[in-house]
């Protein structure tokens, strides 16, 4: 070997030398070692203090051969500090396993305590603060007790089975979805606020309904199913909801296949006006019963109709916005402070928003009218 | 009087080149038998015998006129083996005088030297001697032994030589040369399937131990008056001939001359393949990675060559060494080449990942699990978990344990009788396999990862780079296991610089990537269709580099071949049927058309009825 090749290499091994103070054997352990924590649960106390429910992984052994990971693989250990931040030496102290928050899907806050200000923004700050969570982890709020949805006995693992709902069923899902990263960039931008899925426990299963809707760090209020779904369309989001709208001609039914909206900020003698325009395409997946024979005439009056419902049910969610809650869910104000720099300048939001007027459109196109002949 | 005396009588008054005045066949020859004063210079051997003394060499430790001296020698020598066999006999042409048949018992046809040697020997035949002019070596090679091939020497080292690789002299009485007949004849094995690199279409011929029967069937391939073949003998006492074969019109002369060099340097007793290998890597010796790619197959070797690169073949060893070699070369299969370019295309990439897993696999999986839980995600990690579960060892012993017992397994099963290959995969394999899961000493996935490496370990079709690969494993799988995945990265770095360092006969190892030659990667990841293999790879500074034409005019002529429905053939014969019977044949042709156009009337597919 050469001199040169020599110290080429001997660079190499000290590249490779000085690289390894990053990381290394001293903090390995073993994934079998591991306490994953997949989900977590806080309400608040009676005395103000936290409730705290980790969701750990503990593979059952028995005396089998074959360990198993259902039944009891999930276990939820709960404790009860004053901060967030003494929760995981407290686990910990109840565990064999190290405890490990990287796996961290979902995170369910009690709705008394996503509605406690101060509380929630001690929550939460902690959370997105925490350098072993992960951000991408879904945030939720439960009808009541957060706790009692960890310990729903027919799911193995509650908390990832929110989690695969929400990746599964993607844009369809009747809710919106919120990642912790999500909520982290609704308070540090301005203009807009976060909007979380509302979770509860129904029967032995977990469903999600309605939205908790916040402003800042913490809950102001819920917006119902039908809310929810003017919300969706707002949002431009909402595929795959279907739903039913009267006609002269009876309920027809009609799917959402994709959707789209448009947010374009106007002034209106000086004051911010918004004109908010829904696209939608759907697919009439039941006809009005006392409809015979489809024509052109009756799809453009179907489509008509939905146009009306699309906007009805819009207009619910905006005014439960603006008049009852009061919290810029839909992210108008991020418009004007995109498109308008020198009105959002001028505006103060918390009292703008409640007053802005808004023009709501729906612009509906109906596809495969084959399926009704 | 003897006839060696009436003979020295008769042939030593003549003059030097006496013998020349009759025309004979073979041209000028020099009767230096019976004179001793000449110069036995090299090329002038007397009788019809071409001669064999090496200039140069000490001639005549032996006497070899004096035949029982010769024969005391030979006795005491070489002649102490007993599968050396000494007959004597007296000559059929001259009673009196004695000759020795000696030879290796099992090294010779014994049919010629029955035949062919030893019955003309004793076949009386008196005037054969006689006539004038002729000595009596020149006699016996030319009238009395009916088999090819004779030399004569009066080497006496040579002769042992020979005799030692499978010739017969023949030792006569008063001779000072003595004649050497090639009688070679040994068992040696056929052309077989090339066991360490099999194939499912393509040839199935691979190279055998025996060095001229390898030589043709590289020629047998490669049929151009530039397939040059140099044989060197090498090795102080095995006397091993290697041969270097390349194409003169292609193969660099540097290189040529480069690793003619290298093998002549060798300064070994023996010289096996192994020898040949040291010297040619001398480039860096203690390198992991195989420098050159050593090949069972004689195809493979001759599409090397035209590349414009040197065989060197050794004999008794049935494999050919290709240099000089890139790292690429040894994911390359011959059967790339006889399957459609789809096939090499799909197989290429796998191969690289393989080879990838087979290094990378078992350090991934150690780092991932015990340094980097955090990149694992949780669908997997808990199946992770749970497939772990009361396993006692960390990842890292684990992956060593089933390593080591992937490493023993094989070896043992190398050894073995082919009989009892499936009681070792069924034992080895399967049972102690599932035994260790379910006695939880090793996790399943543990399992999976390191049969999926000791599977992906084989596959190079360059046998030696599997070697390398199982080596590799180990640094990568410590490092990972020390320092999770940046160890990895610090391994690999290590490894990649040595690759783009190392030189297989002063060509760089990385070849195309390091020569910037991106064209040539066309088959090197993927195996690209023969029209766009166009040239031969640049970095061996070939003396051609330009493998076939350009194919863009040759593909428009096959086009335009294509739209004629028959281009080839029809229209000169009806031609020739018109010149025949103008309304007969062509009639009967056109009839067959269907339409009975004079002008069309080649049947197409679509208006033939």
């Amino acid at each position: 070997m050469t001199r040169r090749a020599t110290r080429a290499l001997f660079l190499l091994a000290l590249l490779a030398v000085a690289a390894l103070p990053a990381g290394g054997c001293w903090d390995a352990v073993d994934l079998k070692d591991r306490a994953l924590v997949f989900g977590v649960a806080i309400d608040r106390a009676p005395d103000g203090r936290l409730v705290t429910t980790m969701q750990v992984s503990q593979p059952a052994m028995g005396g089998q051969t074959r360990p198993t990971i259902f039944p009891g693989a999930a276990r939820n250990v709960t404790v009860v500090t004053p901060t967030l931040n003494e929760v995981v030496p407290l686990v910990q102290s109840m565990l064999s396993q190290a405890v490990l928050l990287s796996h961290l899907r979902a995170i369910i806050l009690g709705e008394e305590l996503a509605r406690d200000a101060g509380l929630a923004e001690l929550v939460l700050e902690t959370l997105m603060r925490s350098p072993s969570a992960d951000d991408s982890a879904f945030l939720l709020v439960a009808h009541g007790r957060a706790q009692d949805i960890l310990e729903v006995p027919t799911q193995p693992f509650p908390a990832l089975f929110l989690n695969d709902m929400f990746d599964n069923a993607g844009q369809s899902l009747p809710v919106p979805r919120l990642a912790l990263w999500e909520m982290l960039r609704a308070i540090e931008m301005p203009g807009r606020e976060a909007c979380a899925p509302g979770v509860r426990v129904a029967g032995t299963t977990i469903q999600v309904t309605g939205t908790a809707v916040f402003d800042g760090f913490h809950m102001v209020g819920w917006l119902d199913d039908v809310e929810t779904r003017g919300l969706l369309w707002m949002l431009g989001r909402g595929t795959g909801l279907s739903f039913s709208l009267p006609t002269p001609a009876g309920q027809a039914g009609v799917q959402a296949v994709r959707t789209r909206v448009m947010l374009r900020p106007r002034t209106d003698g000086g004051r911010p006006a918004m004109d908010v325009t829904a696209r939608l395409v759907g697919v009439v997946f039941r006809k009005p019963p006392r409809m015979r024979t489809i024509t052109s005439r009756d799809f453009a009056l179907i489509r008509r109709y939905t146009e009306l419902e699309v906007e009805r049910v819009m207009k619910r969610a905006l005014d439960a916005l603006q008049k009852r809650l009061m919290s810029d869910v839909v992210g108008m104000g991020r418009v004007f402070y995109y498109r308008r720099p020198a009105l959002w300048e001028k505006l103060n939001w918390q009292e703008d928003f409640p007053r802005l007027p808004v023009r709501l459109r729906a612009r509906v196109t109906l596809e495969r009218k084959g399926l009704l002949r | 009087m003897g006839i060696r005396s009436l003979l020295s009588r008769v042939l030593g008054r003549r003059q030097p080149g006496g013998g020349d005045r009759r025309p004979q066949a073979g041209g000028p020859r020099r009767d230096a038998a019976n004179r001793r004063d000449l110069d036995p210079a090299p090329g002038r051997g007397d009788g019809a015998a071409p001669d064999r003394e090496a200039p140069g060499k000490k001639a005549l430790d032996v006497d070899l006129s004096d035949y029982e001296g010769f024969l005391r020698t030979f006795r005491r020598g070489v002649g102490k083996s007993d599968d050396i066999v000494v007959h004597e006999m007296r000559l059929g042409i001259d009673r009196r005088r004695r000759a020795a048949l000696v030879f290796v018992d099992g090294m010779v046809d014994r049919r010629v030297v029955g035949d062919d040697i030893a019955r003309p020997l004793l076949t009386p035949a008196k005037r054969l001697g006689l006539a004038p002019g002729r000595s009596l070596l020149q006699v016996i090679s030319e009238q009395v032994l009916s088999a090819t091939q004779v030399h004569s020497t009066g080497d006496y080292d040579w002769v042992v030589d020979r005799i030692l690789g499978g010739d017969t002299a023949v030792i006569i009485e008063g001779q000072k040369r003595a004649l050497v007949i090639d009688t070679k004849r040994f068992l040696h094995r056929g052309p077989e399937r090339p066991l360490s690199e099999l194939n499912v279409k393509g040839s199935f011929e691979g190279f055998t131990e025996v060095l001229k029967v390898n030589i043709t069937q590289v020629r047998r391939r490669v049929r151009s008056a530039s397939l040059r073949v140099k044989m060197i003998t090498l090795g102080r006492k095995s006397h091993n001939q290697v041969a270097l074969l390349y194409i003169e019109e292609i193969a660099n002369p540097a290189l040529v001359r480069e690793v003619e060099r290298r093998v002549g340097s060798i300064q070994h007793e023996a010289v096996t393949l192994q020898a040949v290998v040291q010297c040619l890597i001398a480039d860096s010796p203690l390198t992991p990675f195989p420098l050159f790619r050593d090949t069972e197959r004689p195809d493979f070797t001759a599409s090397e060559l035209l590349d414009g690169k040197v065989a060197v073949m050794v004999d008794n060893t049935a494999f050919a060494a290709i240099l000089p070699s890139t790292l690429f070369d040894f994911v390359r299969s011959s059967e790339d080449y006889s399957a459609l370019f789809w096939g090499g295309t799909l197989l290429r990439p796998v191969r690289y990942i393989a080879l990838l897993l087979a290094v990378l696999l078992p350090g991934l999986y150690v780092a991932v699990l015990s340094v980097h839980p955090t990149f694992i995600p949780h669908n997997l990690a808990l199946s992770i978990i749970v497939s772990r579960a009361g396993t006692p060892f960390p990842p890292v012993i684990e992956a060593a344990i089933l390593l080591l017992a992937v490493e023993i397994l094989r070896e043992a099963a190398v050894r073995l009788p082919s009989a009892m290959g499936p009681t070792l995969a069924t034992v080895g394999g399967i049972v102690l396999g599932q035994a260790a899961v379910n006695a939880r000493v090793v996790s399943d996935l543990s399992l999976i990862i390191i049969a999926l490496t000791g599977i992906a370990q084989l596959i190079a079709p360059g046998f030696e780079l599997g070697f390398t690969v199982r080596l590799l494993v180990w640094p990568f799988l410590i490092a990972a296991s020390i320092f999770g995945l940046l160890g990895l990265v610090a391994v690999g770095l290590v490894v990649v610089g040595h690759l783009a360092g190392l030189e297989s006969v002063g060509v760089p190892y990385l070849g195309p990537l390091i020569t910037g030659e991106w064209m040539l990667l066309r088959d090197v990841f993927i195996r690209a269709p023969f029209q766009s293999l166009r040239f031969r790879p640049a970095y061996l500074w070939p003396l051609d580099v330009r493998k076939q034409g350009r194919v863009a005019a040759r593909r428009a002529e096959g086009r335009r071949a294509a739209r004629e429905p028959f281009p080839v053939g029809i229209e000169p014969m009806e031609e020739l049927l018109q010149e025949e019977s103008p309304s007969g044949a062509a009639a009967a042709w056109r009839g067959h058309d269907g339409n009975g156009e004079p002008g069309g009337t080649r049947p197409t597919g679509e208006d033939g009825s």
